[in-house]
């Protein structure tokens, strides 16, 4: 992942917060997808921005201010110190024009995938999906009991835990996770990508069995609640979801409660129910969310049908990928090759020949309602 | 590509910004000194390899103002030393830049800077490398600029080379930063002091199209002497001579430590001359740098912290107390004088600690591999970060170790520790960390050759200056005619008269040998003894000053002292004599005499202090005696560790309820003479005198 690819150094400048901007916001999400739009059409790609012309261009047709996209584009030295320094306390990059950006994302979020992801850990647990843990804030013991039985499930099933923030809970799960040997992809504010962890954590990094992970710089000093993306991240990292109901302050920061609905019934919900039931979790259940009633119940609800214990068993391997032409591959780990020809909406066609257990591209643009079309 | 016509009036701009610097209508441009800025404006990465006073600050302030001129950002400037940054202050305001720096010394003014930066009213903005990892930096003042750096300059960029004489692992982080800025952004990075490995070394950190200016480094006025004094008596003696009397105009005094620097700055002092010392961590640098340039100083008596970048263009002499370390950084050094005089002096002498003090800096430049693998350890055994004491407390190494460990091993790429906030954190990056064995062998060597070459220089009997030329591969090199060989004053005798070195031997006696007195313990808690029961040590269980016959190296008597001591035999009559003609002529009369009890060497001890009390006609008090706690202080590693061994080491049998003199033989760190006169004036003991026969240097 370093150096960076010239791709990623010009996304990561024009969509990447260095702390206050004040004078040049950078392009959000659906700004960027603007402009990515514009190197589509015109067979260029992110690092055709260094030209001018083409960013005079491209403010033209895509109505960003030019000042703006220029200011942001010199920001080239300023990126050399963050950069610098991110790449010193071990984090990666990944922006939707490398090849390694998570298959998993773009198959999910389409155009709606974060232009650039920052990480750290493992890079590889981004493609083995797993089980998301949506909860309160609070720890009950009655909680604790139950989230010991989900990681133990967890081990059992190889599916790794994806959980978020920064609550007592998600704390409990990881420390529950990591005495068991569990595998995290833990969703983060950027700002708390490089910053030190204790000791178990720091142990499952140095093995391997944690990734940190952020759609936002590590710089951006946006509060914790303005990242709602990290709801829509973690479902589209799972495999399934467990909601855990609460009427305590939920630690769902994130809208990953609203994520996880939308992508019903593509993928599977149990709903942990707490009396009174709130209205979300109704919600899920009405639309076809499991209750969770035990673990055999749960899993023979499908639980853990799309996991890598049901890949291992079948002798499949670790992630399924399509070659450039779409032809099924298989390998482990991924590898940035692997993950290339899918929907790299910054150079890439559409690749429709998914296989069947993954989600179909065609399907998922038309659910948003741009059949056959790249960007929204 | 701009047109020929257009680089021509930029060329006229930039002409008229130089003369209006320099005060003078008819000034041009050096050789490669436009080239270099026009690549600069263009843009592009230059490095220019000029000697001081070349004009190399001239390179980056018109260029920043022409970058600014065009609508530009603000520009970086990276610079290791303080003294430089006031100077380049001072240059970027005769061209109209407000160049700010932000340094550890004007902490209060950061909010103000901040505030400039805000409203783009900085044009060069200021920092250290050590500054660029700080969590301050990159948070709160980047942030401000991030959106049109115009231009980073790396002055001193030889710092950047492993193979250069000033290698520094802060400027790892520049070099690594400086590869991840895209292309076309421009970097102007300066020297006057790298030979062609350097260079090309710069060459590849920096990208090897960066246009590169080379020029002659020879300096016309200045007049090189070298001469052996093996005695620091004889060098003191031969400083008051030769300052006031033949040495016009101000200059600087080179030592190789702080405590050199104090110790010739009061010699001076007491011989009514005006000095004043200079080092790292001295709160008034900035004062005593202005009161130079003012001529308002005779002398400063300074270390490396004075070096790169002072800029005194009427500076008329420097002389180095000691040998510098490398031929190089000698050439630097001496090169501050005579920049804008026809005539200047460079005086270097030697003496007999100067081969010590630079095995001890070659031996202690890295650490082992046991050493990282013990501060690594630490770290990862922690629950979440430690503080440096905290560190210490677990590790039993030198503060000055644990932080060379820590420095390097944050400046790896990924990193094995963090530090935020003061509190050091493993980062799961520890495994199997370690510098490699070929590049610690690699640079020993660099460090050995330069040693060695510096010996040559010392005995050299052709021209100086030219010596220094050919060393940093300048191709001009020729014969000054100036310096002591080629005026051929080769028997020149600088031995000044035998009552002036006394004179020095004395005042050297009297003015090393002082024990220090401890007002803190280095962490609370120690033990739960009163005398523990706060941080600082409470004024009346504080020890008074004492005395020592010498310090370990700086003398015959050191060297035979430690013979006596490793021969476990008594202390000889002579050395016995010499100790308490210095007590009584101190006239501390105490009432008593006692001693610190040792594990090793209680007879050893008894024995000196016995017969101190007889010279001294004292009765002799068996007052302290040893628990079972504590173990040989001298395995204690560092000042926290020390104070831990003894905190619980020792109880008074015998309270001494008058004046009492404390005797041991060695005095290191100075924690057992506190401990022990803590608790002997927690048992109403009035005051309390440390004597010891030598003070151990170069230890924490």
């Amino acid at each position: 992942m370093w150096p960076l690819s010239e791709d990623t150094n010009e996304v990561v400048l024009l969509c990447a917060w260095f702390a206050g901007e004040r004078e040049y916001v950078p392009l959000g999400l659906q700004e960027y997808n603007l402009l990515a739009s514009w190197l589509y059409q015109h067979d260029l790609r992110p690092r055709d921005l260094k030209d001018l012309s083409y960013i005079e261009e491209a403010s033209v047709a895509t109505g960003l201010n030019l000042e703006r996209l220029t200011g942001l584009l010199n920001r080239r030295i300023s990126l050399g110190f963050y950069l610098e320094d991110w790449k010193r306390r071990s984090m990666w990059i990944i922006s939707r024009s490398d090849d390694g950006y998570p298959l998993r994302i773009h198959q999910h979020l389409k155009s709606q995938s974060p232009p650039i992801l920052f990480g750290s850990g493992e890079p590889s647990l981004l493609g083995i999906g797993g089980t998301a843990v949506i909860g309160p804030s609070m720890e009950t013991a009655q909680l604790n009991r139950f989230i010991h039985t989900v990681t133990e499930l967890c081990i059992q099933h190889h599916s790794p835990l994806i959980i978020a923030g920064q609550h007592p809970i998600s704390t409990q799960l990881i420390k529950s996770g990591i005495e068991l040997g569990n595998s995290f992809i833990w969703l983060r504010p950027g700002k708390l990508l490089g910053q030190p962890l204790d000791r178990p954590c720091r142990d499952a990094k140095a093995s391997g069995n944690i990734t940190l992970l952020s759609s936002r710089s590590p710089a951006d000093i946006r509060t914790f609640s303005e990242e709602p993306e990290i709801g829509s991240l973690l479902v589209a990292m799972c495999d399934h979801a467990i909601y855990i109901d609460s009427n305590e302050l939920s630690m769902d920061d994130f809208n990953s409660g609203e994520a996880i609905l939308r992508s019903l019934p593509k993928k599977k919900c149990f709903v942990y129910r707490h009396d009174p039931v709130s209205s979300l979790a109704e919600s899920l259940l009405s639309n076809g969310a499991h209750p969770w009633i035990d673990e055999e119940i749960a899993i023979d609800a499908g639980l853990f049908n799309g996991s890598l214990q049901r890949q291992i068993k079948q002798n499949e391997p670790l992630i399924e990928t399509t070659d450039h032409t779409g032809t099924n591959t298989k390998s482990s780990p991924p590898s940035a090759e692997d993950l290339s020809g899918h929907i790299h909406d910054d150079h890439h066609s559409i690749d429709s020949s998914e296989p069947a257990t993954k989600l179909s591209t065609t399907e998922s643009i038309s659910q948003n309602g741009v059949q056959g079309e790249l960007f929204d | 590509m701009p047109s020929l016509k257009h680089r021509e009036s930029l060329k006229q701009i930039a002409l008229l910004h130089l003369r209006a610097a320099v005060g003078s209508g008819d000034a041009d441009f050096r050789d490669g000194q436009w080239e270099s800025i026009y690549q600069a404006v263009m843009g592009n990465r230059v490095l220019v390899v000029q000697r001081t006073g070349w004009g190399k600050t001239m390179v980056y302030t018109i260029s920043t103002k022409l970058r600014r001129e065009q609508g530009a950002g603000p520009s970086l400037m990276i610079s290791p030393l303080l003294a430089l940054m006031r100077n380049q202050e001072d240059a970027a305001f005769a061209l109209g830049l407000n160049a700010r720096r932000m340094t550890g010394d004007n902490h209060g003014e950061w909010k103000k800077i901040h505030e400039e930066l805000q409203d783009d009213k900085v044009d060069i903005l200021m920092i250290t490398p050590e500054r660029l990892g700080s969590n301050m930096f990159l948070t709160k003042t980047l942030p401000i600029i991030a959106s049109g750096i115009g231009m980073l300059i790396i002055d001193e960029a030889h710092c950047i080379s492993d193979w250069g004489h000033d290698f520094r692992p802060d400027y790892l982080r520049i070099r690594r930063i400086q590869q991840m800025i895209p292309q076309g952004s421009s970097v102007v990075a300066t020297t006057a002091t790298a030979n062609n490995r350097v260079v090309e070394d710069i060459k590849h950190q920096l990208g090897d199209n960066i246009q590169v200016t080379r020029g002659s480094l020879i300096r016309r006025s200045l007049q090189l002497h070298n001469f052996k004094m093996p005695e620091p008596s004889t060098r003191l003696a031969w400083m008051a001579w030769a300052i006031p009397e033949h040495l016009p105009g101000s200059g600087i005094v080179y030592v190789l430590t702080r405590k050199d620097a104090d110790l010739v700055t009061k010699w001076l002092q007491y011989k009514k001359i005006d000095a004043h010392a200079y080092y790292g961590g001295t709160e008034e640098r900035e004062h005593l740098e202005k009161e130079l340039q003012n001529n308002n100083i005779k002398v400063l008596v300074a270390t490396i912290a004075l070096g790169m970048g002072f800029d005194k263009p009427d500076l008329s002499f420097i002389i180095h107390y000691q040998r510098p370390s490398s031929v190089v950084h000698y050439y630097q050094q001496v090169g501050r004088a005579g920049r804008g005089i026809t005539d200047a002096y460079g005086f270097l002498m030697w003496g007999e600690e100067d081969e010590r003090i630079a095995d001890y800096f070659l031996d202690n430049a890295f650490p082992s591999q046991t050493e990282i693998d013990l501060v690594m350890n630490a770290l990862e055994e922690a629950d979440s970060g430690l503080k440096l004491k905290e560190i210490m407390f677990q590790v039993n190494l030198k503060k000055s170790r644990i932080e060379k460990v820590l420095s390097l091993a944050s400046l790896e790429s990924p990193a094995p520790v963090i530090n935020e906030r003061g509190i050091w954190y493993a980062t799961g990056e520890t495994d199997g960390f370690q510098i490699p064995p070929e590049r610690i062998e690699r640079l020993r060597k660099i460090r050995s050759d330069e040693k060695a070459q510096m010996r040559q220089y010392m005995n050299h009997d052709g021209c100086l200056m030219s010596f220094l030329q050919h060393a940093l591969d300048d191709p001009s090199a020729e014969s000054c005619g100036r310096c002591r060989n080629c005026i051929d004053r080769r028997d020149m005798n600088y031995l000044p008269k035998a009552e002036k070195i006394n004179e020095a031997q004395q005042f050297l006696g009297k003015k090393l040998n002082q024990i220090f007195v401890h007002k803190k313990w280095p962490i609370a808690d120690l033990s739960d003894h009163p005398i523990h029961a706060t941080t600082k040590i409470i004024e009346k269980y504080q020890a008074s000053w004492g005395f020592a016959l010498c310090r370990m190296f700086d003398s015959d008597l050191g060297h035979q002292i430690m013979r006596e001591r490793t021969s476990g035999q008594n202390y000889s009559d002579g050395v016995i004599e010499a100790f308490a003609t210095l007590l009584k002529n101190r006239k501390i009369m105490p009432s008593y005499v006692t001693y610190i009890p040792s594990i090793s060497r209680q007879r050893q001890i008894q024995f000196l202090a016995q017969k101190v009390a007889d010279h001294l006609g004292l009765s002799l008090i068996h007052a302290v005696s040893r628990t079972p706690n504590g173990s040989r202080q001298s395995d204690m590693k560092n000042p926290i560790l020390r104070a831990r061994n003894v905190a619980n080491a020792f109880v008074i049998d015998q309270p001494c309820r008058a004046p009492t003199l404390l005797i041991d033989d060695i005095t290191t760190s100075g924690w057992t003479f506190a401990t022990v006169a803590a608790l002997l004036r927690y048992d109403d003991c009035p005051k309390v005198i440390p004597a010891a026969l030598m003070i151990h240097t170069l230890s924490d």
